[in-house]
């Protein structure tokens, strides 16, 4: 149907096609005006929305492995925790009081003491990096300006300052700008750093205009490694026990130092390691280098009579010796033009003495012609088969020490390193590695610490048993040697650990002070050993500070307590 | 309802659910972080909708010549609306006074009704007027009854809504056949005086100069309509993703109303733009010709002023968003949030459906 024209015609109805025209030509700008926005200048414009859209690359931050000892307790471990930082110039001056106030309460520490900080500092500063997440939370919750919160992890160590010496410590380290990540120092925190720390990944998120994150998917996200746990050889039992009897012995010996370390003398494996003095490993006031100092493995020094029990194994070995061979002490020799003697104190001149005799009596004249008959080559070859002079394969940081080649040893610093003085620095975990190979009827077995390692998730990564490499002397030496080393605490013996026989030696050195180092290392039971124990104490300063006097008493409460722990049966 | 009112029944339902589609995304964030609840200014956008439909019926049942006959009312009342303004009922938000508040109803903003009002009256009386010789003492009432809605909405200060009401006003006098000369004095004045006004407000003058250079202060006055061409170029020709909009988590501080069009093109890139300006365009067709094929005055020029009110806010929205005009606040009709604009949005339509109806129905 065709529409009738208007009966009355208004005019305007041009005006209105100019309007309409106008709206048209209008919307079509904006059309273009879009599309140019949206393709031609769409790139660079995008790029520019980008760039203030997404933060700056954010480091996640790993969290270390767990450190358990071989029963699965946990010796130390990462948990949440919160860092609080300070800028004090962002603190209105009105509310520095109210701020420090309630922060203190917070934290537990003395208001004026922050308030102080507040007032005088002005670039930023971290008032605490390691809080509870409760009291993260509840400063967060304040919400002052100046003050900002940060969620952080934490190490923690269940059992103080037990085994602080093997476990170490982590100390803060930038790694970037704001971030801090932990890094081990000293012990096996530092020792294992590539395997617990684990590896950071990094994100890139979209932000809003305070900075705030976006609840959209990130830009970029690599997620963190975490580090992986170890399980430790140590029996978190017999480590107390050894620390609380080398504490006692160092202690009422008036001694400087010491450590006691306990083997397992079939495997290898390290049950106990003790230091004294030990540390905190949480409280760096704690942490100096007296503390730090790990004795086991870091303490070098002539050791001694003890030393004996390998001058003794060569020997044997070689034939130089047998166990009926006769020595004789006649009292002061000269070699070299240097005397070489046997302090009066003890009854020398010995006489005609056996080996089990040289031992029991520890006579220098003795071992010294049982060492030039030997000679230097021979004796060099043996003390280092069984680990002088090198790094001993446990897992802590250590000392190497020293032992001199054999073309330089004069005759006198032969005689003298048959009794354990000269050519030579050894530490207290080479003296107990060298025997754990007598108590283990002569195979080298590497000492470790740690038994097995695992992934973030659990699972095991890797089972360590190391296996017997070589042959350091003959299963029959071994077995006599033992046999001879009997009679030197055979007296000091309780009635129950007679049944069992200890094979030990002990070793009273002279220092370069008035007092000596002490050392005593012994395998129980001696004729089929489970544990070779060492302990060494330091400038004791009391009279008749003699290893037998000092060091004997700590290796009986200890083994005495093995017996219960690790049920060793009496031989039958 | 048929035809042309259908059309425009549809086209209104078309553009609003879009508005609540795009409202949802836009006022996410903002209702999240002032209320904890991210869809509650998506709720209350939504009772305003159900509003808007009772309002659209209301209209296409009224008869136009109720209009005619009481235009009077239809604008005293939001005059007497926008006096209370400046009572202590009126409710300031960022330095201007637009919203009556109605508890916890909301707020309401007068000028919204204002606008339709005075469109309704200047139509009425200028088709009074029309077979009768014009005096200039009448064009003097005439534009000086016509500065007093314009003035009371500067006054708020809305400089945005002046805009549209002067221009929905001109092509109401335009299309009365106003000799040039006398319309082009009078809002030629008109004009000078909202210019005079514009640069008399600090941030007015502030927001003319960065229309003339946006990048001369980016983080300042420039800021918004620097977030806005982001917006765009963010998007780029397909858009990031309905409801992924990065620029709406306060990077555009008005995304939901006063810059949703920027959202709408971040999120759906060209073709999401190129829908919404299709849709205004087909609103301007079906408005702009009812005007056209009016036999009567009063239809014309509701028709063209309403078609006006809508279209070029939609015109300045986006043109603001893309740079074209300074930044002032105003919404886009049926899209951006804003209760009293979509609900007088709707009321429009329903107006326009009813003039499509009544000259349908003649012979």
């Amino acid at each position: 149907m065709v529409t009738p024209p208007p009966k009355a015609p208004i005019p305007s109805g041009g005006r209105i096609r100019l309007i309409v025209a106008c709206t048209l030509v209008f919307l079509l700008l904006l059309g273009g005006r879009s599309a140019y926005l949206q393709v031609v200048q769409g790139p660079s414009l995008r790029e520019n929305a980008l760039r203030q859209q997404v933060s700056g690359k954010v480091i996640l931050l790993p969290r270390r492995g767990t450190i358990f000892d071989r029963n699965g307790n946990i010796l130390a471990q990462t948990t949440d925790s919160y860092r609080v930082d300070i800028r004090p110039s962002d603190i209105p001056a009105e509310k520095r009081a109210e701020v420090a106030r309630a922060l203190a309460t917070c934290l537990s520490i003395p208001p004026q003491d922050l308030l102080q900080k507040l007032e005088t500092l002005v670039s930023p500063f971290p008032l605490d990096r390691q809080i509870s997440v409760n009291t993260g939370e509840e400063i967060q919750a304040l919400a002052f300006p100046g003050v900002d919160v940060y969620p952080s992890a934490k190490r923690v160590y269940p059992l103080g300052s037990q085994a602080s010496h093997v476990l170490g410590f982590v100390h803060p380290e930038l790694s970037s700008i704001n971030v801090e990540e932990y890094i081990g120092g000293e012990g096996l925190e530092f020792a294992c750093e590539d395997l617990l720390h684990g590896k950071a990944g990094q994100a890139t998120y979209l932000v809003g205009p305070t900075g705030e994150r976006l609840p959209l998917d990130p830009v970029e996200f690599i997620p963190p490694q975490d580090g992986n746990s170890l399980v430790l050889t140590l029996d978190s039992t017999i480590q107390s026990v050894t620390e609380e009897e080398l504490k006692i012995g160092v202690e009422t010996n008036s001694a400087t130092t010491g450590c006691a370390i306990v083997l397992d003398s079939r495997t290898g494996e390290v049950l106990a390691l003790a230091s004294y003095p030990a540390y905190n490993p949480l409280d760096a006031s704690t942490r100096t280098p007296s503390h730090l100092f790990n004795v086991a493995t870091q303490f070098l020094y002539e050791p001694g009579s003890v030393f004996k029990f390998v001058t003794g194994a060569a020997a044997l070995e070689e034939g130089v010796t047998t166990l009926d061979t006769e020595w004789t002490d006649d009292g002061t020799i000269y070699v070299d033009d240097w005397p070489v003697l046997c302090p009066a104190e003890f009854g020398a001149p010995h006489g005609v003495q056996k080996l089990a005799e040289l031992f029991q009596n520890s006579c220098n004249v003795g071992f010294a012609k049982i060492g030039l008959k030997l000679g230097a080559a021979k004796f060099w070859q043996y003390a280092n088969a069984f680990g002088f002079g090198r790094l001993n394969a446990l897992e802590l940081p250590q000392a190497a020490g020293r032992l001199d080649p054999a073309d330089l040893w004069p005759d006198i610093g032969l005689a003298t390193a048959s009794f354990g003085y000269s050519m030579m620095l050894v530490t207290p975990l080479q003296i107990a590695a060298a025997f754990q190979i007598v108590a283990n009827d002569g195979r080298y077995l590497p000492l470790h610490l740690i038994k097995e390692i695992r992934d973030p998730s659990g699972k095991t990564l890797q089972t360590l048993s190391p296996q017997a490499t070589r042959q350091v002397i003959s299963q029959k030496t071994a077995i006599q040697l033992r046999q001879a080393l009997r009679g030197v605490v055979e007296s000091k013996l309780s009635d129950t650990l007679r049944r069992y026989g200890v094979a030990g030696k002990t070793g009273t050195a002279n220092s370069d002070t008035e007092y000596n180092n002490t050392t005593f290392v012994g395998a129980f039971p001696a004729d089929n050993p489970r544990v070779v124990i060492l302990v060494n104490i330091n400038q004791p300063q009391v009279d008749l500070g003699y290893a037998v006097r000092v060091c004997y008493p700590v290796f009986e409460k200890i083994v005495s307590k093995l017996v219960d722990i690790l049920r060793i049966e009496p031989p039958q | 309802m048929r035809g042309k009112a259908l059309s425009l029944f549809l086209l209104m339902l078309a553009l609003c659910l879009l508005g609540l589609v795009f409202v949802a995304s836009a006022s996410s964030w903002i209702s999240l972080r002032d209320t904890g609840d991210s869809l509650y200014l998506l709720k209350k956008q939504a009772i305003w909708f159900a509003l808007g439909l009772v309002g659209f019926l209301l209209m296409f049942r009224i008869p136009l010549a109720v209009w005619q006959g009481r235009a009077i009312w239809a604008f005293g009342i939001p005059i007497l609306l926008m006096i209370a303004l400046f009572t202590p009922l009126g409710v300031s938000i960022g330095g201007s006074v637009r919203w009556i508040s109605l508890g916890p109803l909301g707020s309401l903003q007068p000028s919204e009704f204002l606008k339709l009002g005075s469109v309704v009256f200047f139509s009425a009386w200028l088709t009074a007027t029309s077979k009768r010789k014009r005096t200039p003492a009448m064009w003097g009432a005439l534009f000086l009854f016509a500065l007093l809605p314009l003035v009371l909405i500067v006054l708020e200060p809305d400089l945005g809504s002046t805009f549209i009401l002067g221009l929905a006003l001109l092509v109401v006098f335009f299309l009365a056949n106003v000799p040039l000369l006398q319309l082009s004095i009078g809002f030629g004045a008109g004009a000078i005086g909202f210019l005079v006004m514009a640069w008399a407000f600090p941030h007015g003058r502030q927001r003319l100069l960065t229309l003339l250079n946006p990048s001369q202060d980016p983080t300042g006055s420039g800021y918004n309509i620097r977030q806005s061409l982001l917006s765009f170029g963010a998007g780029g020709v397909w858009g990031v993703g309905l409801g992924l909009s990065r620029q709406k988590f306060q990077w555009l501080p008005q995304a939901h109303n006063d810059f949703i069009f920027a959202i709408v093109a971040e999120e759906t890139g060209l073709p999401g733009v190129l829908v919404i300006l299709a849709l205004f365009l087909f609103l301007a067709w079906l408005g702009y010709g009812l005007a056209y094929r009016s036999r009567e005055l009063f239809p014309r020029l509701v028709a063209a002023g309403c078609t006006t009110l809508l279209v070029w806010q939609a015109v300045t929205h986006i043109g603001v968003s893309t740079g074209f005009l300074p930044v002032t606040g105003i919404t886009l009709p049926f899209i951006s949030y804003g209760g009293t604009s979509l609900l007088v949005s709707m009321c429009i339509c329903g107006l326009l459906a009813r003039i499509a109806k009544e000259e349908g129905s003649k012979p």
